[in-house]
């Protein structure tokens, strides 16, 4: 062969391969409202950034009729790409050639791109479109999965981990993205479960469809399985480039500042949190009163919305926020905030991102169910995770801190840098009516008109307890400040806390309250 | 050897197991879709104002009602486009959780 037509048999070789299941294959794909795994790609990449590795790569399975059998890619492309400008590694399933199946060469690709993403400390994001393992290849499958999930592991904190579920993910698949750090899905394509609606039907009798099941729906609001929800894939793309734009390539290296903005001016912090304090509001508003261009990228929107986590920039550099949500049950903790609050602390902590909490809650719901869920166990991770982080760590108490919710949500005892309270603040170890009823008992029930010393008995409890300042006498808050002082406080703490150093005893590792 | 007596369980492999049930296994309960035609309290507390009538039509986002719970006056909106059939709770009376509060057409 001349060298003009081994470069011919080269394009010819790739477009044979670039094919992946063939055109009726992705006719099929397209039928079903999927983009192909090369179109997501392409959607997430940078234009003409992304490089295939493994193409050739061919299975070598010879069982059950696999022998000869021609799998373009053996089902999956990895490579690596630019996100704004930033390299990301890559694999994307391809639906298209054996449903995607994890067969081990299959699996030998993914974990090769894996082991670049470590190395070379670059982020790492999985397109899952898979019906699973591929069968022929029986226990070979199994190990496949095995060593992704390992490698998912060892990655953990190093660098950031991302998994697009955009099809049936399904059984031991469903491991890897859960290993991760954020799980995107999209509305009626993505399917995740660890049986589905068959199985379930055949040994409990009860019938549920695949998107009542495991649907994106499911689990960005009931389950906690995933952080983003997409209502189509390219908007799920433009989320993915938001994020990793705002994230650290890795936990050896800061995120990139980008030239700081001001907030924009509809967002007025003075005027969003009202006065009484039954009164609820939208703590993202506070948020988006305080950052770059008022951008605020929220993770896990509907899963315990109760509780707001998510990053922004505050002039160019990226911070994470934690903040209680009165418009939903009150902003109370429970098991499923204290669940997200503490993954969300973790990751930032991971990668040196600073942390900002905003408090406002009435406590932890009560509830018998709450009890028996383990809110003991699922409250303390987020004792856990605010401990544990040595990042720098700002806490405004804005209206209301009771009780246990006062320790947990980033207070000076466990560790915050900086704790700053606006004068309406209620600080207290329960609210004024309760705390009366308990400590002024005999004196209600022993008065002529008990429910007129009641009332009185409340109100000096609160006027004693339900303020900032026996907090502050004690130093546990640094600062009372007015609301408008807030994001000045926020960026000089943030300017003097950049050369933070804090220490944990040296160990294997703790042993958080899983 | 201990003689234990076991229960029945059926696998996803296929074929019946022997083996020790626990409490949660026999005490599940069928689950069935949540009724999107009513709004139940997500906790014990009281309505403090309703903002509709019966018969009202609300789109998606409307407030339908302020429910008092945990020292907050919660806002309670409209999951999805609909007409008011009931008005589930009196105003001010205390209900226990999940209790209806409005219920669509």
């Amino acid at each position: 062969m001349s060298e003009e037509n081994k470069i011919t048999d080269l394009k010819q070789r790739i477009e044979k391969i670039e094919e992946g299941g063939g055109p009726k294959a992705m006719e099929k794909q397209k039928a079903m409202g999927k983009m192909t795994a090369r179109e997501r790609i392409e959607a997430l990449l940078d234009p003409g950034t992304f490089h295939e590795y493994d193409m050739f790569v061919k299975h070598d399975s010879i069982d059950f009729g696999m022998q000869g059998k021609e799998l373009p890619g053996d089902g999956v492309i990895i490579g690596t790409g630019d996100i704004g400008g930033a390299p990301v590694a890559v694999f994307a399933q391809d639906f298209t050639v054996a449903g995607g199946s994890l067969g081990f060469r299959h699996a030998l690709k993914i974990t090769k791109i894996m082991d670049y993403a470590l190395n070379m400390r670059i982020p790492l994001i999985g397109i899952n479109d898979s019906g699973g393992a591929r069968i022929q290849e029986g226990v070979n499958a199994l190990a496949g999965y095995g060593e992704i999930f390992f490698r998912n592991t060892l990655s953990s904190g190093v660098i950031p981990q991302i998994s697009v579920i955009l099809g049936p993910c399904a059984g031991g698949a469903v491991y890897s993205p859960a290993l991760t750090d954020f799980v995107f899905v999209v509305e009626n394509i993505s399917k995740m479960f660890i049986t589905g609606p068959e199985v379930i039907k055949t040994v409990l009798g009860e019938e549920i469809s695949a998107e009542e099941l495991g649907g994106a729906q499911v689990h960005s609001e009931i389950t906690g399985n995933a952080h983003f929800f997409a209502s189509s894939e390219p908007e799920c793309f433009r989320q993915i480039r938001d994020l990793v734009s705002i994230l650290p390539a890795s936990n050896t290296k800061p995120a990139e500042k980008i030239a700081p903005e001001p907030p924009l001016q509809k967002y007025d912090i003075s005027k969003i949190v009202p006065n009484d304090p039954a009164e609820p509001y939208d703590v993202r508003d506070v948020i988006r009163s305080l950052v770059d261009g008022s951008r605020f990228i929220e993770v896990m929107e509907l899963f315990a919305a109760n509780i707001v986590v998510g990053f922004a920039r505050i002039h160019g550099e990226t911070v994470g926020f934690v903040a209680n949500q009165p418009m939903v049950l009150a902003g109370v903790l429970d098991c499923d905030s204290s669940d997200k609050a503490a993954r969300f602390i973790r990751f930032c902590d991971s990668f040196n991102i600073p942390i900002i909490t905003l408090e406002d809650l009435p406590g932890y719901l009560p509830g018998i169910d709450q009890e028996h869920a383990g809110v003991i166990r699922h409250g303390a991770k987020m004792l856990y995770a605010y401990s544990e982080s040595t990042v720098p760590k700002i806490t405004i108490i804005m209206r209301k801190a009771y009780g246990g919710g006062y320790i947990a949500m980033g207070s000076r005892h466990l560790r915050s840098d900086f704790v700053f309270s606006w004068p309406q603040a209620e600080i207290a170890v329960m609210g004024a009516e309760g705390a009366a009823n308990i400590i002024f008992k005999k004196e209600i029930t022993e008065a002529e008109n008990p429910a007129e010393m009641r009332k009185l008995k409340i109100a000096e409890y609160r006027s004693k307890f339900a303020n900032p300042y026996v907090a502050a006498s004690k130093g546990y808050i640094d600062s009372v400040i007015e609301p408008g002082q807030t994001l000045q406080m926020i960026r000089h703490a943030l300017k003097v806390a950049a050369t933070k150093v804090a220490g944990r005893p040296a160990k294997k590792h703790g042993l958080p309250p899983f | 050897m201990t003689e234990e007596k076991l229960d029945i369980m059926k696998t996803a492999l296929g074929g019946e197991y022997r083996t020790r049930l626990n409490r949660f296994y026999k005490q599940r309960r069928k689950w069935e879709p949540a009724d999107p035609k009513v709004i139940l309290s997500f906790m014990p507390g009281s309505v403090v104002e309703y903002r509709v009538s019966v018969g009202d039509r609300v789109r998606r986002g409307d407030v339908l009602l302020l429910f008092r719970a945990m020292k907050m006056n919660n806002v309670i909106a409209a999951p999805a486009d609909g007409v008011i059939r009931a008005l589930g709770a009196q105003v001010g009376a205390n209900v226990p959780k999940n209790a209806p509060l409005i219920e669509f057409e």
